[in-house]
């Protein structure tokens, strides 16, 4: 049985991880494969495509393990892997589109004033429109208004001055606008 | 821009922020997906060996510089000094009192 489970300090799972632990490595992979797999699911349009993302963010965290520093919590260096892949994934699926919807359903909050029907309408909307920015501006707009993160977090995690990341949003976001004013007609 | 161009944008964004795909499907044994995967991964390489695909992108200039290395090394002309300055063994002084011997033994030097 392993000596490793869900009350073990996560300071202690790192260290073994580190040591090559593949136990405390699994542990860690249990209590982080939501978030990296919602930010796979940002960007990747497919439930093979999610999955296969999420492995992979988990992949590289795994090569990357041996220089953590323990600087920040794990799931703050995690998100960093998570987006650099996601960066590299936006880049290939730019030069090879990837067809197909979604075909796992939305959660939406019980407050949410649109029917899961209009939700997905938008989201799909949105994603085709989002698949027309270069692979960096759709991931700073992602980031920015769809995770929510704030501009220093995005400059921190895509590696990017903060100057930056508001140039690239300020210039998606009017990009969206133009594709998105096609879909839903322009607004006055 | 109109703000109010903004605020429509801002409620797509809205929307979409609030429909989250639901991921709970694919989490179920996910992380023997993830193990799977790892132990296929090929091993590292040992830590002498990483700097081999460093010459990947120039490999016509790695066998110029093997060359040259053998040429000074085992040309006929070349002696214990020289071959022991190109090794780096001995101090530069000597290397400049042999090196005109040589010149002038390839006719170089009068």
């Amino acid at each position: 049985m392993s000596r490793f489970n869900s009350t073990t300090p996560e300071t202690e799972l790192v260290a073994a991880a580190q040591n090559g632990g593949g136990q405390a490595f699994a542990e860690l992979v249990t209590r982080h494969k939501r978030l990296a797999l919602s930010l796979a699911a940002r960007f990747a349009p497919s439930r093979s495509e999610i999955d296969d993302l999420g492995q992979e963010i988990f992949l590289k965290a795994y090569r990357e393990l041996p220089g953590f520093r323990g600087e920040s919590s794990f799931a703050t260096w995690l998100r960093t892997v998570a987006v650099s892949c996601c960066l590299d994934y936006l880049r290939k699926a730019k030069r090879s589109p990837a067809a197909g919807g979604l075909e796992l359903p939305l959660e939406l909050p019980d407050t949410s004033k649109i029917s899961a029907f209009e939700a997905a309408d938008i989201r799909d909307s949105l994603n085709r429109a989002m698949a027309k920015l270069s692979p960096a501006d759709r991931l700073v707009i992602t980031l920015l208004e769809l995770e929510g993160e704030s501009v220093e977090t995005v400059a921190q995690v895509a590696n990017m001055s903060k100057i930056g990341v508001r140039v690239r949003a300020h210039r998606a976001r009017g990009k969206l606008r133009t594709l998105l004013e096609d879909v839903y007609g322009a607004k006055s | 821009m109109a703000p109010n161009h903004d605020d429509w944008l801002q409620s797509i964004f809205l929307a979409a922020r609030q429909a989250v795909v639901d991921v709970a499907p694919l989490e179920d044994g996910f992380e023997n997906r993830v193990l799977a995967r790892l132990g296929r991964e090929p091993k590292a390489a040992p830590s002498a060996l990483r700097f081999i695909p460093a010459w990947n992108p120039a490999p016509v200039f790695a066998a110029l510089c093997l060359l040259v290395l053998a040429w000074t090394l085992f040309a006929p002309q070349t002696n214990l000094d020289l071959m022991g300055g190109a090794l780096g063994l001995f101090d530069m002084e000597s290397l400049g009192q042999v090196l005109p011997v040589n010149l002038q033994h390839l006719g170089l030097l009068s």
